[in-house]
């Protein structure tokens, strides 16, 4: 059963991977459990001994092939779980340039489910101004010819669109490709950082007041994007700024935390075992 | 024809074109990310890619190298020339390595132009590695191979010369990339590396390994 993982880069989609991994191996994933690993794991190995050393997980390269790729028990049923681990650049510039990724289109029809990963601290409100907006190289639109000063106008280009609309046009396409529904788990990595905030939002009410243009589109199409929202720290913590002193001496596996739709701490196979269930 | 246009790739808002002496169209972005981008384990270590690009119609040559500085771990440089299918029948190759430069600092200004074509220089590669390249130019089928080899830094030069070896009309379709692990199922005709990544499998790839090895002794 392949599920694919939709994120632009740097949105948590292989700390996931080895928090999950992580959580298999250390049975910290309640009743699901390894049977057997059938490719190369090296690539999450080296993540968990990364997180020991509370460093971040390097970045994907564009042209990785690597997978999370093991059968799974759960209960009496064996399931073969597929996750292809792709550079999130791959989107970002599909997005961009309004190009198809010939490997993620490829993916699109036998996904038997997804995960989309939105970064809980690119996406809060007081985060400044969208990073696209400052950071245009020469492959991308140059502002228009307009007044100058603070407040010349910019030209439009995909790659200025904000995160919510970014994600609404990735799930637009993916729908135009694929007549059946789509199940989707929303990944909101770093999620410690909304859990410092005081009252502590649940992960779908997160989304619903962050990302409130996804929100209402994923309401819009419950039909075709059965979803659920689940608020995800692979870190356990920052570790530029520190981890708590209590998790210090904790496992990268204990370390990592899983919130689920309505807030409610949960082990990281509840997106998993949520997918398998949809999409069956 | 004097000077041919480069391309410079690094991490900003993702891995992307930072600076370039031509545009790229989106699709040509697309064709050009997966050959300028890589994955390190060792700081001071570099790769070396080239490859003809139909959307360009183009031969890229490019150095690719870690990029610790930058914000993300896992960032890397990619300096890129575009060779026109002409500037690479014509025009002598073994200089071109000079050109490629790693950025020392947040000024791009050496990357926004056309440079000027070098003279040509001189190869220098170890004898049993230039051997074991030219084994795979003319193995078989036209099949991909892996050259193995403790510094695969050592084969730039010998890459190079090993395509102004051939005729000019055969250029285009000869691509090479050095690195750490070689990868099965890798689009590359010829990989340098030290250590091939998992298991061959149901690849294809002929492995030719020139090193020396200390020969048992016999009781």
């Amino acid at each position: 059963m392949r599920f694919m993982l939709l994120g632009e880069q740097a949105t948590g989609k292989s700390s996931m991977l080895v928090a999950l991994y992580g959580a298999l191996v250390n049975r910290r994933a309640g009743d699901l459990r390894i049977v057997r690993t059938v490719d190369d794991v090296e690539f999450l190995s080296r993540g968990l001994l990364a997180f020991a050393r509370q460093e971040s997980l390097r970045r994907t390269e564009v042209d990785s092939d690597a997978a999370l790729l093991i059968d799974l028990a759960t209960g009496n049923q064996v399931v073969s779980l597929d996750i292809p681990d792709r550079s999130g650049e791959l989107l970002k510039h599909m997005l961009d340039a309004r190009v198809w990724d010939p490997d993620l289109l490829a993916q699109i029809g036998p996904a038997a489910g997804a995960m989309l990963f939105l970064r809980a601290d690119l996406l809060a409100p007081d985060q400044g101004p969208d990073p696209q907006l400052a950071s245009d190289g020469p492959g991308t639109v140059e502002p228009a010819d307009t007044v100058a000063g603070d407040t010349a106008e910019l030209g439009w280009s995909p790659a200025r669109m904000p995160a919510d609309a970014r994600a609404v046009d990735l799930l637009q396409s993916l729908l135009a490709q694929r007549s059946q529904p789509l199940p989707l788990a929303i990944i909101v990595s770093a999620w410690d950082r909304v859990t410092a905030s005081s009252p502590q939002p649940s992960p779908s009410d997160w989304l619903a007041e962050n990302v409130t243009l996804l929100d209402q589109y994923l309401a819009s199409n419950a039909d075709r994007l059965p979803h659920a929202v689940f608020g995800v720290s692979a870190q356990g913590g920052d570790f530029v700024a520190g981890l708590p002193g209590d998790l210090l001496a904790e496992d990268p596996w204990d370390r990592a935390y899983l919130v689920g739709p309505e807030g409610q701490r949960d082990s990281f196979a509840a997106p998993i075992l949520w997918l398998l269930e949809a999409s069956t | 024809m004097n000077a041919v246009d480069q391309l410079l790739f690094g991490y900003r808002d993702g891995h992307e074109l930072i600076a370039g002496s031509r545009s790229l169209s989106p699709r040509q972005q697309r064709d050009v990310l997966p050959h300028l981008d890589a994955s390190f384990e060792h700081a001071d270590s570099r790769q070396l890619v080239g490859i003809g690009i139909p959307s360009l119609d183009g031969y890229l040559l490019a150095r690719i190298w870690p990029a610790p500085e930058r914000p993300r771990p896992g960032a890397v440089w990619a300096h890129a020339l575009v060779l026109s299918a002409d500037q690479l029948v014509r025009v002598p190759l073994a200089g071109l390595l000079g050109l490629l430069r790693r950025p020392l600092d947040d000024r791009f200004e050496y990357y926004s132009s056309a440079l000027p074509l070098p003279k040509g220089a001189e190869h220098t590669a170890p004898p049993l590695l230039t051997r074991a390249l030219t084994w795979a130019l003319q193995s078989g089928d036209g099949g991909r191979v892996i050259v193995l080899w403790d510094h695969p830094d050592e084969a730039e030069a010998a890459l190079v010369a090993l395509l102004e070896s051939i005729p000019g009309s055969d250029r285009m379709a000869l691509s090479f990339r050095t690195r750490e692990r070689a990868r099965p199922s890798s689009p590359y005709r010829i990989q340098v590396a030290a250590t091939v990544a998992g298991p061959l499998g149901e690849a294809r790839e002929l492995v030719i390994d020139p090193r020396d090895r200390p020969q048992a002794s016999r009781a």
